[in-house]
């Protein structure tokens, strides 16, 4: 790259298309199912992407080439969920995490874990049950189970993603588990396991 | 049967953290094999295991995808055009 080009125009036209199209368009699949899963509305979830691919290509010269596109995606359509629709958004639960953390280094996370949940009623839920009990919980804890166990991204991505420590990656992510294994118990239990 | 098999665990909060890390791919090769040792002597870690793989299996594969729009694609292509 030329020395006098300044990061604001790193690429050309012609290669902000290759990145676009090469790179952060393959992963609208995911990018979609993750806003759905934060908004629950199939309008609201096409906006959200959109808006998503629209700044990511205002921002394209902030991007560099061949690094995790996927993780850059989803920090930057988690932060438009945060700034645009969690305000609109009627869902009131926010999240103490002084709660969280105290719950996580206390006793008591021992005592909790007794689990009469059965793998086999586990294996006879439908994707349905799942996914109630998964969209229940708070979007704190959905965002790192969606971000962990769906999609697969590591603690340091899920950091940078959430703009959070690793440790309370950890600590969300404990905490998140154990409220969804309580939800799925009460599946289980309202099925006669 | 089960005289030999530990019932209770002393360290469990310290296993479940433990657990959780093998399971996300996050813990290291000591750690792995501490915990694969200690659950073949100790019930509940060993169940708990079996869970706690069967909650990522069931989330990973029983949530239902949902189809990306037809048009979307094109809609951000066409939005993208206008600016550039």
């Amino acid at each position: 790259m030329a020395e006098e080009e300044s990061e604001n125009q790193r690429y050309s036209e012609r290669q902000k298309v290759k990145i676009f199209d090469g790179e952060f368009l393959p992963h609208i699949d995911a990018m979609y199912n993750f806003a759905y899963r934060l908004t629950y509305d199939e309008d609201d979830a096409k906006d959200l992407v959109q808006e998503t691919y629209l700044k990511a290509f205002r921002f394209i010269n902030s991007f560099e080439e061949g690094t995790n596109a996927k993780a850059w995606l989803f920090r930057i359509l988690k932060n438009s969920f945060i700034n645009d629709y969690r305000k609109k958004s009627k869902e009131p639960n926010k999240v103490d995490y002084n709660d969280v953390e105290s719950y996580y280094n206390s006793e008591d996370a021992n005592a909790e874990i007794t689990p009469d949940l059965r793998v086999e009623a586990l294996q006879d839920m439908i994707g349905d049950e799942v996914s109630n009990a998964l969209n229940s919980l708070a979007v704190d804890f959905r965002t790192v189970i969606i971000l962990c166990d769906l999609e697969g991204f590591t603690y340091e991505e899920m950091a940078k993603i959430l703009d959070i420590p690793i440790g309370t990656v950890r600590s969300r992510l404990h905490r998140a588990r154990n409220l969804l294994k309580e939800k799925l118990r009460s599946y289980a239990q309202s099925m006669g396991y | 049967m089960e005289n030999n098999e530990k019932t209770q665990c002393k360290d469990h909060a310290r296993c479940m953290e433990l657990l959780q890390l093998i399971l996300d791919g996050e813990a290291s090769e000591s750690e792995k094999e501490y915990y694969y040792a200690h659950m073949e002597k100790c019930m509940p870690c060993y169940k708990e295991h079996d869970l706690e793989s069967a909650i990522r299996r069931v989330l990973k594969t029983n949530i239902e995808k949902k189809e990306v729009p037809a048009d979307l694609i094109n809609c951000i292509k066409s939005k993208i055009k206008e600016t550039v």
